[in-house]
């Protein structure tokens, strides 16, 4: 099956199943959640935004959750993190992947949530092929292209995300390769449909300038901020406000190598998101978190048009933005 | 700026974007929550998170008339199996303050509408900074609307309606308000379509759903005003002495002589007589009236598409599901008396055989009866010749059948709930629009099917929920 990974829609829902998820049901049909209840999820990255994510899947019911992030809680988890109780009798010690794992378990009795220990930089092929969305958040660009391409090199389709929430902007991206699904028209009627995906390393390779004048200046300022940590060997989300003039000259650095203007990159900008640090904003998180949720609802389902291929949020203007990168026109 | 600097507490991503004026603000904030369900349950997740109403100073006040059920669980987050029958608000406010134990909330289990206003009264108002709608009907919504215009207090307005949402930010003086602009109606038919005309099942669902809500719950209710007060009843009704008031106290009447039930086999009698009513009588009256070759005035054929011709039904107790419609509703019938249900009541063998001692009389069809076929017309009320008249007459005899009732007898509204399969609510409804689809020839439909239309029920889901609610609380 092109796309869906959750295998065929044989086999009926339990009489439990349809009472509690009577009310979805009626919003993507018996089909859809027969493919939910047999797609296996992996999350690495236990933070607000993936939370909100893993409660989303798990209340719609997921086959499986597994959740990988040997992080010992801090103090600093709380801030978004609504699965964490704020009671270090409760976290101190554990890492965040135990910790949030307990919480889901209430979630949905019917969902399978587990603990994947593990480093994400050092997952292996093999291991990809027990998923059929993998999620990656607050990961270095390093881990991100090396499980994005291991997710590609699999026989069975594996759909890639990242979802990264700084201060209160957001942005999300997809790789669903080649995706079949089928689209409502107005009136009713549905057609076939069919997307091919640039992987993570094609998309951030197309030159700037060769992108669409509105293209979002956050794509860009994602971009310098993550070329910057990875030269200097930061993880995600270590850089800060002290950092701001060496970040302000790889800003300068790779828009005279792309041919862009610098002022498409606010300081403003820059310096908002160096200063969050590894800090979220509890409501942004809802929304990406919402967004991926129904992503994956979608690229399991086959069924609606899919996020191709970037998203993004900011509070400042309140808007969410879609980017196809390479454009269309670039192919 | 100085403002925006961080203070290492857990609210400095929020600090970094609003300042910490901004979060001292919101740490003092008085909140009115209204609802509890999937966007009041995000809503508590994000004002926990964010740190609102968290010093002595400020407080959530939370309210929900509604108790946990199965199908709420997939989307109402903060809720568990094992809080099934609980009252929302107070299980959403306990597991909000587990998120953040600084959280000052009330939860209260009052449905705020013109009859709670001695509860949310006019100090409680005025202590306000803002008012937070959870709701899922458009009613509720005009209201608090109304309030928060009155006392001046900002409103934050969210719906959602299967993947789609919506949110709005009313704030006094500066925008307008929630019931300035209006979400377009939903799609109704036409009252003649519904009443004599109908072409597809949901016309049947909405006319057996219209008629248990009459006999069950609205005429019960009336009952009850009446009795509860004989004298006040009587002089509101000669008050209004409209046909409106002809037509209640009609019902009232008939519910408490002719159609009064003592025991469970008055209640089979009951319910067959309404079978021979609905499925029989009431097309026999409409085809004399319209006879399958009438014209219209125009000289058309007057039963031509959409309209479809009925044919009556003739009861047959071997038909399960004419002896399951009797079921359901002699069941109902003696909810709503107060009648104890006898264990033999949903045994086939036993109920075809005491329907079957009912006496049924023979129809006649009436000449000259006024049958509303204009689309245009919205409800049907046949104004008479002198209601006033008529309603004098109709209290009189009221009044001597009351004295015939037991000493401070109340009937047992039914409130229609499509949830629970074991109420017989939906097997009636569907038991009842299948019936009258087999008199016009129109497919039936499972009780599923009867259920998603007849319950109006609107799709929700947690994923559009979370971004509805993000959304809102992300305006400071």
């Amino acid at each position: 099956m092109d796309g869906g990974g959750a295998g065929g829609a044989e086999g009926e829902l339990t009489a439990q199943e349809t009472a509690l998820y009577d009310r979805q049901i009626r919003v993507w049909g018996v089909d859809a959640q027969k493919r939910l209840s047999k797609a296996h999820v992996l999350v690495c990255g236990m933070n607000g935004t993936t939370i909100e994510f893993c409660k989303n899947i798990v209340l719609a019911g997921v086959g499986s959750l597994s959740l990988m992030d040997d992080h010992v809680v801090t103090e600093d988890d709380l801030n978004a993190n609504f699965l964490i109780p704020p009671d270090e009798s409760i976290y101190g010690g554990r890492s965040r992947a135990n910790v949030c794992c307990e919480s889901l378990i209430d979630f949905n009795p019917m969902v399978r949530v587990s603990v994947e220990k593990g480093d994400p930089s050092l997952i292996d092929g093999e291991f990809l092929d027990k998923f059929d969305i993998v999620v990656l958040s607050r990961a270095s660009l390093k881990t991100k292209l090396f499980i994005n391409e291991n997710c590609r090199k699999r026989s069975k389709h594996i759909a890639f995300y990242t979802i990264d929430c700084k201060d209160s902007c957001g942005e999300i991206f997809v790789d669903l390769q080649k995706h079949s699904y089928v689209q409502k028209k107005p009136g009713g009627a549905t057609e076939q449909q069919e997307l091919t995906y640039p992987s993570l390393q094609e998309a951030i390779s197309v030159p700037w300038n060769n992108l669409p004048k509105k293209t979002s200046k956050l794509y860009f300022a994602m971009r310098v901020l993550e070329d910057y940590e990875l030269s200097e060997g930061r993880s995600p989300g270590e850089t800060t406000l002290s950092d701001i003039h060496a970040v302000l000259a790889r800003r300068k650095d790779l828009c005279d190598k792309m041919s862009l203007n610098e002022s498409r990159i606010p300081t403003t900008l820059v310096e908002r998101l160096l200063a969050a640090g590894k800090k979220e904003h509890p409501p942004v998180c809802a929304i990406l978190g919402g967004i991926l949720g129904q992503e994956v609802i979608k690229s399991i389902s086959c069924k609606g048009d899919p996020v191709k291929n970037f998203f993004y949020f900011d509070v400042a203007d309140g808007k969410g933005v879609i980017e196809d990168i390479p454009p269309p026109s670039a192919n | 700026p100085k403002d925006l600097k961080p203070l290492s507490s857990r609210y400095d991503a929020q600090i970094s974007v609003f300042g910490s004026k901004l979060q001292k603000k919101l740490r003092d904030a008085n909140v009115f929550v209204v609802g509890s369900g999937a966007l009041g349950c995000e809503f508590l997740k994000n004002l926990a998170l964010m740190g609102v109403s968290c010093s002595h100073r400020g407080k959530i006040t939370i309210t929900d008339d509604d108790v946990i059920e199965k199908s709420n669980l997939s989307r109402q987050f903060l809720f568990r199996d094992w809080n099934i029958g609980q009252p929302k608000s107070t299980v959403a406010a306990t597991a909000a303050s587990a998120i953040n134990s600084c959280l000052h909330i009330d939860a209260l289990q009052n449905r705020a509408c013109l009859e709670t206003e001695h509860v949310f009264h006019d100090a409680f108002w005025e202590g306000l900074d803002v008012v937070i709608n959870a709701l899922d009907n458009v009613n509720a919504r005009m209201y608090m609307d109304m309030r928060c215009l009155y006392f001046q207090k900002p409103l934050l307005e969210s719906g959602t309606l299967g993947t789609k949402c919506n949110t709005q930010v009313v704030i006094p003086h500066l925008t307008e308000n929630y019931g300035a602009s209006r979400d377009p109606p939903e799609k109704q038919a036409p009252m003649c379509t519904v009443h004599s005309f109908p072409h597809n099942i949901d016309h049947c669902l909405t006319w057996a759903r219209s008629e248990f809500e009459g006999l069950l719950e609205k005429t019960p209710k009336e009952v009850n005003s009446f009795l509860s007060n004989p004298a006040q009843y009587v002089a509101s009704m000669k008050k209004a002495g409209d046909a409106q008031a002809r037509e209640l106290l009609d019902r009232v009447f008939e519910c408490l002589e002719k159609e009064y039930c003592e025991t469970f086999n008055d209640c089979i009698t009951w319910a067959r007589l309404k079978f021979e009513g609905y499925f029989s009588n009431r097309v026999k009256q409409l085809t004399f009236t319209f006879p399958e070759d009438a014209a219209t005035s125009m000289g058309a054929t007057f039963w031509s598409a959409p309209k479809r011709f009925p044919r009556p039904l003739e009861f047959s107790a071997a038909d399960s599901s004419h002896i399951h419609f009797i079921m359901s509703a002699s069941i109902l019938r003696a909810v709503s008396f107060g009648i104890s249900i006898p264990d033999w009541a949903k045994d086939t063998d036993n109920l075809t055989d005491a329907v079957s001692k009912v006496a049924v009389p023979e129809f006649k069809p009436k000449s000259r009866v006024k049958v509303e076929t204009d689309e245009k017309t919205k409800n049907i009320s046949s104004a008479s010749v002198d209601d006033a008249a008529v309603i004098e007459d109709l209290l009189s005899k009221l009044e001597a059948c009351a004295k015939k009732l037991p000493p401070r007898f109340q009937m047992k509204p039914i409130q229609f709930e499509k949830d629970d399969d074991t109420n017989f609510h939906m097997d009636l409804i569907s038991g009842h629009a299948n019936m009258r689809a087999r008199n016009y020839g129109i497919p039936v439909v499972d009780k599923l099917k009867a259920k998603i239309i007849a319950g109006r029920i609107i799709p929700a889901i947690a994923t559009s929920t979370a971004m509805a609610h993000g959304h809102r609380t992300c305006v400071p």
